[in-house]
Order: C-alpha cells, then sequence, then structure tokens
C-alpha cells in the first residue's frame, strides 16, 4: 500500500468520527477558565510563600493564628472569566510544624494496583477491577438510594491515579429523577496518593474542599463548586482518603441539571466514612 | 492582547479547525469520548498560549504537538485517566459492511504502541513530512522514518489477509 492509500484509508476512518455538534463557546469558556487557574495558581503560590513568611514570625513571636487573604483575581487587562475554581481559605497553624518529606514504600497491593493500570486495554472489556467497581456501585447505592431508583452505574468506567505515594480509584454514577430530564453525577474515589486535602478536592471537583464538618464523630472535608455541587473528603484511619463528588450536572452524559439537593448532605458525609470504602485487594489476600 | 480580540479569533480557529482534531484525535485514541477529551485539553492550552503561538505563526504546531503529547501522557501515565465501560447496557453498534475495512484499521491501529501511532497519525492523516513530524515529536528524522516503517509493516501484516480475502486472491 503506498502512501496515498494510507492517505485515503485514514481518511475516511476518520470520517466516520462525528466531529460535529460543538459549541465555540464552551471552548473559549474552557480555555478562559484554565488562564483565571494558571494565574490563580502563580497568585495562591506568591499568597502561600507570604503566609509561610507570616507563620514563622508568628511562630518565633510567641505564636497565634491568622487568617490568609484570598489570592487577587486575575491580572488587569485579562478576559472576564467564569471559573469554577474556588481558592481555599488557607488558615494558619504556626505552632504546627511542616510535615516531614518522607519517601513512601510501595507495598505489594500499591505494586499490584499499578501493574493492573499499566496493563494494555482497547476497550471496556480490558478495564480492570471489574467487582470492586460494582461493589463501589452497591455500597453507594445503599446509603445514597436505597430504593434502587435513582442511581445508576451505566458509564461503566473506571477514574485511576497515582503518585509517587499511591494509588486512586473512582468510579462516576449517574442519578436521575424518574419522569424528569436531565442527570445528576456522584463520583466516588478512594485514594492512598500523597498531596494535601485541598489538592485532592480539586483534582477531583476543580475546587478545593475548605470546611471542616463533623458527622458521626469524624472530620469531614466539604467545599461548595457552582451550580449546586458539593464535595465531602474523609481520611480514613489508615491514612486512604475516600471523596464524594455531587454534581447536579453529569457533564458529560447531559445537559439538563437534575435538581440542586439531589442528594442530601447528610448521607453523602454518612457515604464518605462508609468503611466498605477501600482500595481493590489483590487477589491472593 | 485584551480578552475579547483573544476570545474572537480562538473562536474563529475553533469554528475552522475544530473537526479536524477532533478527527485526529480519535485516530490516536480510537474512542470518540477520549478523542472529546484530548480536543478539549488540546484547545484550553491553545487557548492560554493565543497570545504568543498567534505572534509565533506557531497555531497549528502546537495543537498539534499538545494533542499527540497529551495523548502519549495518557497512554503512559495512569494518573487521571478515566476508562468508560458501558458493558452490558451500551452494546457495540452493529458494523455494517462497508466499514468492515474501516474497523480493521482502527483495530490494527490499536495495536501499535502510542509513539508509532502518533508517527502514522501525523505523517498519513495530517500530512506532516518527515522533519516536521520529528519536530512535533521531540526526536530524530531517522526515528520517524524506522517508526512509520515499523508501524506500516505490522499495519500491513495485519491488514493484508483482510484484504486479498476480499479481493479473491
Amino acid at each position: 500500500m503506498n502512501e496515498t492509500e494510507w492517505a485515503e484509508r485514514l481518511e475516511a476512518l476518520a470520517a466516520r468520527e462525528d466531529a460535529s455538534g460543538f459549541d465555540v463557546r464552551d471552548d473559549v469558556a474552557r480555555g478562559r477558565a484554565r488562564l483565571l487557574r494558571n494565574r490563580v495558581g502563580v497568585a495562591g503560590a506568591a499568597v502561600l510563600a507570604g503566609a509561610v513568611v507570616l507563620g514563622t514570625g508568628l511562630a518565633l513571636g510567641g505564636g497565634g493564628t491568622g487568617h490568609a487573604a484570598p489570592g487577587p483575581g486575575p491580572a488587569d487587562g485579562g478576559p472576564t472569566a467564569t471559573a469554577t475554581y474556588h481558592e481555599p481559605q488557607v488558615t494558619l497553624r504556626p505552632s504546627a510544624p511542616p510535615p516531614t518529606p518522607t519517601t513512601p514504600v510501595p507495598d505489594a497491593r500499591d505494586a499490584w494496583l499499578r501493574t493492573q493500570l499499566d496493563r494494555p486495554w482497547s476497550g471496556p472489556q480490558d478495564i480492570p477491577f471489574k467487582a470492586w467497581r460494582n461493589d463501589l456501585f452497591r455500597t453507594a447505592r445503599s446509603v445514597l438510594d436505597p430504593s434502587g431508583t435513582h442511581l445508576t452505574y451505566s458509564s461503566a468506567g473506571l477514574n485511576s491515579g497515582s503518585d509517587q505515594h499511591g494509588v486512586g480509584l473512582g468510579i462516576k454514577l449517574g442519578w436521575a429523577e424518574p419522569g424528569a430530564a436531565g442527570q445528576g453525577m456522584v463520583q466516588v474515589e478512594v485514594t492512598s496518593e500523597g498531596g494535601s486535602d485541598q489538592e485532592r478536592c480539586a483534582l477531583t471537583g476543580g475546587f478545593g474542599c475548605p470546611r471542616t464538618v463533623h458527622a458521626g464523630g469524624a472530620t469531614l472535608k466539604v467545599g461548595n463548586g457552582d451550580g449546586g455541587a458539593f464535595i465531602v473528603l474523609y481520611r480514613q484511619p489508615d491514612g486512604e482518603r475516600s471523596v464524594v463528588l455531587v454534581d447536579p450536572l453529569f457533564g458529560n452524559n447531559s445537559r439538563t441539571p437534575v435538581r440542586a439537593g439531589f442528594v442530601s448532605r447528610q448521607d453523602v458525609y454518612r457515604l464518605v466514612r462508609d468503611d466498605r470504602l477501600d482500595l481493590p485487594q489483590p487477589p491472593s489476600s | 492582547m485584551r480578552g475579547s480580540a483573544r476570545d474572537a479569533e480562538f473562536s474563529e480557529y475553533v469554528a475552522g479547525r475544530r473537526a479536524q482534531l477532533r478527527r485526529a484525535a480519535y485516530l490516536l485514541c480510537g474512542d470518540s469520548h477520549r478523542a472529546e477529551d484530548l480536543v478539549q485539553t488540546t484547545l484550553m492550552k491553545v487557548y492560554v498560549a493565543w497570545p504568543r503561538i498567534r505572534r509565533d505563526g506557531s497555531i497549528e504546531a502546537y495543537a498539534r504537538r499538545v494533542m499527540v503529547n497529551a495523548h502519549v501522557d495518557d497512554t503512559r501515565r495512569p494518573w487521571r485517566r478515566e476508562r468508560v465501560g458501558v458493558e452490558g447496557l451500551d452494546v457495540e453498534a452493529r458494523v455494517p459492511p462497508s466499514a468492515e475495512d474501516r474497523d480493521l484499521l482502527m483495530a490494527a491501529l490499536a495495536e501499535l504502541p502510542p509513539r508509532q501511532r502518533a508517527t502514522v497519525v501525523l505523517r498519513h492523516y495530517w500530512g506532516l513530512s518527515v522533519e516536521e513530524t520529528a519536530t512535533d515529536l521531540g526526536v530524530s528524522t531517522g526515528t520517524v522514518k524506522s517508526q512509520t516503517s515499523h508501524a506500516l509493516r505490522h499495519l500491513e501484516q495485519v491488514l493484508s489477509p483482510h484484504y486479498d480475502e476480499r479481493q479473491g486472491r
């Protein structure tokens, strides 16, 4: 087959992808949000550096607690942005020593999880942890939707991630109201990855979780996004973190949100600290 | 550059080029959902870099590089990967006979390592020269030539029996 024939075949293959039906404004909005997030990130780093200096000064001066001001907005002259990022509130704790960096030692389960994730895949049949994903769905349904009429795992997909500290896995569940249009989303993740709670929430939901809530004897981190979205993080006794993101709009699957508050916060607080939320175990363990 | 000017120029670019970006992304990853994610990621970065790449006249090259690198990174690192399953609920659509060749080609493409696949798409879909492909991928022209050769040989091996059979050979 010559070059022209390859080009024609690839062209024919690409042509079956429906590339129509997009709205340029969506791309502009996403670009603006990314631009603003970059700027906030730079500004946030400056604020954090200032906070460290301030915190050190307070510690040397005998203690005290201050509150960092929110970071500045975008630079003058920049585009007006409709960002979904929410700058987390930073509470200074001068008496607390900074965490000591440690070199994580991956355990057998961590290695097994990474091996499963690194295996080549080409379709749904290759997505790992099927039993775990279904168990996670059943756990979420038992807490959020005992009647089984709202929550679906129609994506049957897996969200995954990893860093030097560990591995994170999660699923996205759809929420439908019988007789009504639209679809909401509940995302459930369990992770042994590192990073701060704020970073973890921002990675999952695009916004932080600056509020502290006490529920059932546990301390939870909670954050609010746009359009009724919220996120709850719980650090389990073994150090793993479970995260539940609730969004009235399942962005990839629907253009119509369900009603805000379709899931009660109390139920989400129960789900996020449910002891069935755990990472998959290797078959031998 | 003022935001409104950036928005206007970027919108014009998206309107004219998004379809091809989406199709190239589909060839790279073989999945419509992931292709859309790749395009969105690419266009976000294009928007952020717009004043610079517009001034340098490198919009198209920048978009290609961002897309290919994002795809290769996605295949290399599991972090923030989303795999969509729809097992048992969204059954695979029945393939009309006329699409058989395309399915075979997509399956053969999926067997290629990510960089070989990217090389084929850049060379034979985007129509780049060996030198341009080498620049985009950050490798030597020799690497591009050898990866193209390996990739096309593999595709030939996978597809030839089918083509021979269809042509009654």
